[in-house]
């Protein structure tokens, strides 16, 4: 009998294994809590930032893994995260899908922030001027050199080389994507009926796709000629020029966190009139305002969430949020980003405490 | 035992093969001297002295690891392959240093070929066999192949068997018509010395026969070197004969007085069969 | 004193009988892994593929999955995968071949054996980090020889090209290495018999080594062509991912394993995954024929096909009265034509060696350079930090990557060798063959292909699947839904299996009969003798072969990302996210933040030495001991 207890303890740790790793995932009761989230690549700073904050105030894990816009939704939807992040709101399809998974969703504001167009142009360090139609041609593949007349004409003075331009967009669904082809729309006739809005759009047969806000901006900073659109924070860091916009009353603005609540202060005086705006409350279009200093592609990034959530881990998450879109706000401005107006955080606390727990 | 040898020797005379009359002027082809030889980490021949006479044939006996197949490879520097062996002594072929740094291996081998203990054709066809040497030194010209072929084939008795599959693959042929082929191949190099390992070893008498009937006919152009087990054979064929022992040359000369009066006790013993 | 013999309390059968059937439960395991595998392939894409036409699967280049109408014209990335691979193996069988001839037929044996090592090490080098290397090495090189050859202005390195050439790299050593073996085994006869006609080295080795070879060697080559067409990460760092095909060398593109990759964690319509697992599908059906292919050369065995001519089997022309010739002379403009060209094409061959293994040295050196400068004492310490804040590690991710590996073995490595005891010992059960064979199969499935398994399965099981976990209480137990290091073991102890049965089964083919024999003259039985002396007796030889394949699966990384998605915090259990190293080298990569780059390097560094480490300490070591399991008696 001696070999078979042999032979049974060869697979005793297997078994060992299967009963060890029956331990419940994390309880709320069980000291650290973890809250599991992913999604939009636009907020992953901010997003890292409160996490290490928050596990010091409150030591609870939140494990955010930036994956891009759409996957948080479909992940969130899919109920493998607790919840996602997306920098444009859900869908039609979207908002369907998850209704049958787990009922209605919950879109919760947690930042602004500007998209800051960037470029790796040889022998041009200076910032250069650029409007919603150029980059529209240029992302329609009308504009393929770096010195064609339209990008002349809006920057006297600068030697612009004959060099290719290769434009940058993302691989994977992406929120960033959704608000700057909802600028060029906003910008371009022929942008909108060739492209349109969309999180995951049909390019034309030019440029490269990247994945993540990160990965535009580590392939604009390592290739010659690129031009791509990334969050503010991603072009601060790549120390890659980005441009100056001129905004839809025909202002030079730059990308910076004033100019983005300039643009949110414009935006949040009118009600949408436009889906998915219209179907989620919280939620707003914050390109092309018409003010004299916002910045033209800004964004919001916001939290989804399905409105019945688990009690511990429910009650954990809605702590999270709120904590994340009050005290949490502070951090904004290191990080490029735009905190949120007072006046909307009343109205997200308002909006959580909906949130159903049982 | 001697009456066996006297017989085949008085066999060869009534047959008109080639006697040894002319032998004794003959010019010297390979000429060896104070030849040492190692594997790698082990010697395998001692001090051979030993002279080779042109468009004769010399039979090398011995035991088995005696280094027959070793001094053979010697002769063409097969051994050269082998990674870490060394020779000692000289060796002159034609009186030139066989084993001189800037000597051309290529014309060597196309000039002294060899073959094996074992048949080893190419998996080609019996054609593309027997050309291997002529297109390997460049030639193209498909008239002179197929002459070579022809006259090749014939040579090594092997016409009247392939004529009609020349095209065929040649690993389909006989074992005994392998070696034939592999004799052959290396007639078609018009090669001026043949060293042959045991080329009957694995045929049945009348292929043995034939190969050996070859031989004869062959001496007339090339100098022949062979190594056999069979004493009969080696009394029949061969005009000298050497006899190895332990990596030594213990006895060579005229093949009729190393069989019928051999000076060596050892020699004798080994021709008689009582030992080895 | 002697021992008290068995004969003293009689071998317990009902012992013998419950030992065979688990290892036959084994076997059968093997079976149902497989069938399952290709039952979650073909049931998931049965949506797209039952409707194939509506989706335009094979007839469009359109991948829509996003707006209505949903297309998933897949030609985009079917293209992908075939020009990146064809670009591959025309680099990389020469390459491959030229090398293998080279240390078979030319090289001195300390050449030989310093490069066949270079060479395994290559082989051994994780998928990402060949990536990430090409992302800053290959590509910049490339984009500067585009301009210089003229390429349009719009190109960055990344491409086709690109994600070639860096297969090309991957896929070498497969090349050289089965090719110098198949060479090694050409009988040396031939070789002399060809040297003995007056051919020089280059002569022997085109009209004799290789053609004798050619066979194995287009088994390498379908080996490799399998690794080539499923290979993930490093393709999809490369490649470009754009959906459009453009028949340019300079375009990018995409391919299957990659857009699988990217896309099958977001695909929120039911058509949209079903859609990318038809493509895997589709991956898996491609790399099994040319496995099957290659598997099936091999077993052809070393014969050399012979090349015959079909037309008149006699001398052609004047066949009865060629002209007569006479002695061949050789004129001295031929000897110093081939003389030259032995020389020549000694040296192409040499090159081809160097070609070989410089991509290890241009690695090594520099991720060894940036990674070094990179690494600090918080690496091993810290958890990663929030962006802006310097310092932070990755300790957390070491150590997940090492749980992870660890208990895939764990499961992978018992089933394994209880299998090949199977096979080996129990060869006369009627599923013996299916089973060996299945294995085989199994181990040529792209690692992308058994993400998508364990995905479907595990991390977001289909309903059906779901409420069947869901009802019985262990399975819910045992397999929850999520993301889970769980899923990730699984997917590698999956990767695994084959080659832990591969390895026990050849080293037990290697215990000398004559100790079984002793054994059954003891009075054992078959499962005393397997346990007590086959197994012991085996086990330095299966031990180097485990090792070997945990160094293999730590630098997995698409199975992983499909599976346990990586986490910022310290591994808590089995069913949590868990981070892995390979998975920060690939996030962290192409960030344009210097921090991150520079975790990267470290991450890359780290990753790397490990894993060249275990591969040189294993053949160190094993050389002697695996020699010496096979001497045991
Ligand atoms: N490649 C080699 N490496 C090392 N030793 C060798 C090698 N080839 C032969 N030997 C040794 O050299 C000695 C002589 O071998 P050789 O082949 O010359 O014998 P032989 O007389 O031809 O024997 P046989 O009649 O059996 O063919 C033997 O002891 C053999 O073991
Ligand atoms: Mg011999």
């Amino acid at each position: 009998m001696r070999s078979l207890a042999f032979s049974l303890a060869i697979f005793a740790p297997l078994t060992a294994l299967l009963l060890t790793s029956g331990c419940k995932r994390g309880s709320v009761d069980g000291g650290v809590d973890r809250l599991s989230g992913g999604g939009a690549t636009f907020v992953d700073p901010i997003m890292q930032r409160w996490s290490s904050e928050y596990k010091t105030a409150k030591n609870v894990e939140v494990d955010y893994k930036k994956s891009g816009s759409g996957n948080g939704i479909q992940q969130m939807s899919g109920k493998v995260l607790d919840f996602g992040c997306t920098d444009a709101p859900m869908n039609k399809d979207e908002t369907e899908n998850a209704k049958t998974e787990g009922g209605e969703v919950v879109h919760v504001p947690v930042i602004m922030g500007a998209v800051a167009i960037i470029y790796n142009v040889p022998g041009v360090k200076e910032q250069l001027k650029l409007n919603g139609d150029v980059i529209a041609k240029i992302y329609l593949g009308e504009i393929t050199l770096w010195n064609d007349p339209a990008i002349a004409a809006l920057n006297p003075g600068v030697k612009l080389p004959a060099s290719g331009l290769t434009p940058v967009y993302r691989s994977e669904s992406s929120g960033t994507t959704s608000i700057f082809t909802e600028f060029l729309s906003k910008s371009s006739v022929s942008f909108k009926t060739k492209i349109g809005i969309s999180k995951n759009p049909k390019w034309p047969k030019i440029g490269t796709g990247q994945n993540g806000n990160d990965g535009i901006a580590g392939h604009v900073q390592r290739n010659e000629g690129c031009i791509g659109y990334v969050e503010l924070y991603y072009a601060k860091k790549s120390e890659m020029p980005y441009a100056i916009l001129k905004n839809r009353r025909g202002k030079d603005v730059l990308p910076d966190t004033e100019n983005v609540a300039a643009a949110a202060k414009g935006a949040m005086s009118e009600t949408p009139t436009k889906e998915p705006y219209t179907v989620h409350s919280l939620t707003y279009s914050l390109t092309d305002i018409d003010a004299d200093t916002a910045y033209p592609i800004c964004g919001m990034s916001y939290a989804v969430l399905f409105k019945n959530q688990p009690a511990g881990k429910g009650k954990a998450l809605v702590d999270f949020l709120k904590w994340a879109t009050t005290d949490g706000q502070k951090f904004a401005k290191e990080l490029e980003y735009s905190p949120l107006p007072t006046e909307l955080q009343t109205k997200i606390a308002a909006r959580l405490d909906e949130v159903k727990l049982d | 035992m001697s009456r066996l040898f006297s017989d085949i020797f008085s066999q060869r005379t009534v047959d008109g093969r080639s006697s040894s009359t002319n032998l004794a002027t003959a010019k010297p082809k390979f000429h060896c001297e104070k030849v040492n030889f190692w594997y790698p980490g082990k010697q395998a021949l001692w001090d051979i002295d030993l002279t080779i006479s042109e468009k004769s044939v010399l039979a090398l006996i011995g035991p088995s690891g005696c280094g027959k197949s070793t001094f053979l490879r010697l002769l063409n520097r097969m051994n050269d392959l082998i990674d870490g062996c060394r020779v000692e002594g000289q060796i002159h072929l034609d009186g030139t240093d066989l084993y001189s740094p800037t000597r051309n291996m290529v014309d060597l081998r196309r000039r002294v070929g060899m073959v094996f203990q074992k048949s080893n054709p190419f998996p080609k066809s019996v054609y593309e066999n027997v050309v291997y040497g002529p297109r390997v030194a460049g030639v193209r010209d498909r008239a002179r192949l197929d002459f070579t072929v022809e006259k090749c084939l014939k040579q090594a008795a092997l016409w009247d068997e392939v004529k009609d599959r020349l095209q065929s693959s040649a690993l389909e042929l006989s074992g005994g018509q392998q070696q034939r082929l592999c004799i052959a191949r290396s007639l078609a190099t018009d090669p001026q010395v043949l060293l042959m390992d045991e080329p009957a070893s694995a045929l049945d008498p009348k292929s043995t026969a034939k190969i050996e009937d070859l031989i004869d006919e062959l001496k007339k152009q090339y100098t022949i070197v062979i190594v056999t087990h069979n004493m009969q054979q080696a009394a029949r064929v061969s005009d000298f004969t050497a006899f190895f022992y332990e990596g030594r040359l213990v006895e060579s000369g005229l093949t009729q007085q190393i069989f019928t009066k051999p000076t060596k006790k050892q020699t004798e013993d080994y021709i008689t069969g009582r030992f080895g | 004193m002697s021992e008290p013999v068995a004969a003293q309390k009689p071998p317990s059968p009902a012992g013998d009988v419950i030992f065979r059937l688990i290892c036959q439960a084994c076997g059968m395991f093997i079976l149902l892994v497989a069938a399952a595998l290709l039952g979650i392939l073909v049931w998931q894409s049965w949506d797209v593929l039952s409707r194939i036409g509506e989706y335009k699967m094979f007839t469009s280049t359109d991948w829509n999955p996003d707006q209505r109408p949903r297309v998933f014209g897949s030609w985009v990335f079917i293209y992908g995968t075939l020009a990146t691979s064809l670009i591959a193996m025309l680099v990389a069988v020469p390459l491959g071949v030229g090398s293998a001839a080279f240390l078979s037929e030319i090289a001195p044996p300390w050449i030989r054996k310093t490069c066949s090592f270079l060479i395994e090490l290559l082989a051994a080098i994780p998928s990402v980090v060949y990536g990430f290397w090409g992302l800053f090495f290959l590509t910049p090189g490339l984009q500067k020889l585009f301009l210089l050859l003229g390429g349009p202005p719009n190109t960055s390195g990344q491409g086709i090209l690109a994600a070639g050439l860096i297969l090309a790299i991957m896929i070498v050593p497969y090349v050289t290495a089965i090719s110098f073996d198949v060479c090694r085994a050409v009988p040396s006869s031939q070789r002399q018999g060809s040297l003995a006609l007056g051919a020089t080295r280059w002569q022997m080795i085109w009209t004799v080594v290789l053609p004798y070879a050619r066979p194995g060697i287009i088994a390498a080559c379908f080996l490799a062509l399998g690794r080539a067409l499923g290979e993930t990460m490093a393709v999809t760092m490369l490649i470009g991912n754009v959906r459009y095909i453009d028949f340019s060398l300079f375009a990018s593109g995409d391919s299957i394993a990659s857009v699988i990759a990217n896309q099958l964690n977001e695909a929120g319509s039911r058509d949209h995954r079903s859609a990318l697992v038809a493509l895997g599908l589709v991956l898996f059906l491609i790399t099994a024929m040319t496995n099957l292919a290659a598997r099936f050369l091999i077993r052809q065995g070393a014969k050399p096909r012979v090349r015959v001519n079909r037309g008149p089997q006699s001398l052609t022309g004047p066949a009865n009265a060629p002209a007569e010739f006479g002695p061949l002379v050789v004129s001295e403009s031929q000897w110093k034509r081939t003389a030259r060209e032995n020389r020549v094409m000694t040296w192409v061959l040499g090159f081809c060696q160097l070609a070989t293994v410089v991509p290890l040295f241009l690695i090594l050196g520099y991720i060894g350079v940036r990674g070094a400068s990179s690494l600090d004492w918080n690496f091993f310490t810290e958890l990663p930090k929030p962006p802006g804040q310097l310092g932070g590690g990755m300790i957390h991710a070491i150590v997940g990557s090492g749980i992870i590996v660890l208990l895939a073995s764990v499961c992978a490595v018992p089933i394994g060798v209880l299998t090949a005891v199977y096979l080996h010992e129990y060869n006369t059960h009627p599923l013996t063959k299916p089973v060996r064979f299945v294995t085989e199969l199994l181990g040529g499935v792209p690692s992308i292909v058994i993400g998508i398994f364990a995905y479907a399965l595990l991390v977001k099981p289909p309903a059906f699947i779901a409420s069947l976990i869901a009802s019985v209480p262990i399975l819910s137990y045992l397999m929850p839904s999520g993301f889970t290091a769980w899923a990730g073991v699984f997917a590698l102890g999956i990767m695994m299996l084959p080659v832990v049965v591969r390895t026990a089964e050849e080293s037990m083919k290697l215990v000398p009969a004559s100790l079984r024999q002793a054994s059954y003259a003891l009075g054992a039985t078959q499962r005393q003798t397997v346990m007590r002396v086959i197994l012991p007796a085996s086990l330095p030889a299966i031990t180097t072969g485990v090792l070997l394949a945990m160094g293999r699966i730590a630098g997995e990384t698409a199975p992983l990302i499909l599976t346990t998605a990586g986490s910022n915090f310290w591994p808590r259990s089995l069913y949590d996210r868990t981070p892995f190293l390979p998975g920060y080298i690939y996030e962290y990569s192409k960030s344009a933040d210097a921090d991150q780059q520079r975790q990267a390097w470290a991450a890359a560094l780290v990753l790397l030495s490990a894993i060249l480490l275990l591969n040189i300490l294993i053949r160190v070591a094993a050389g002697r001991r695996v020699v010496a399991a096979s001497r045991a008696d």
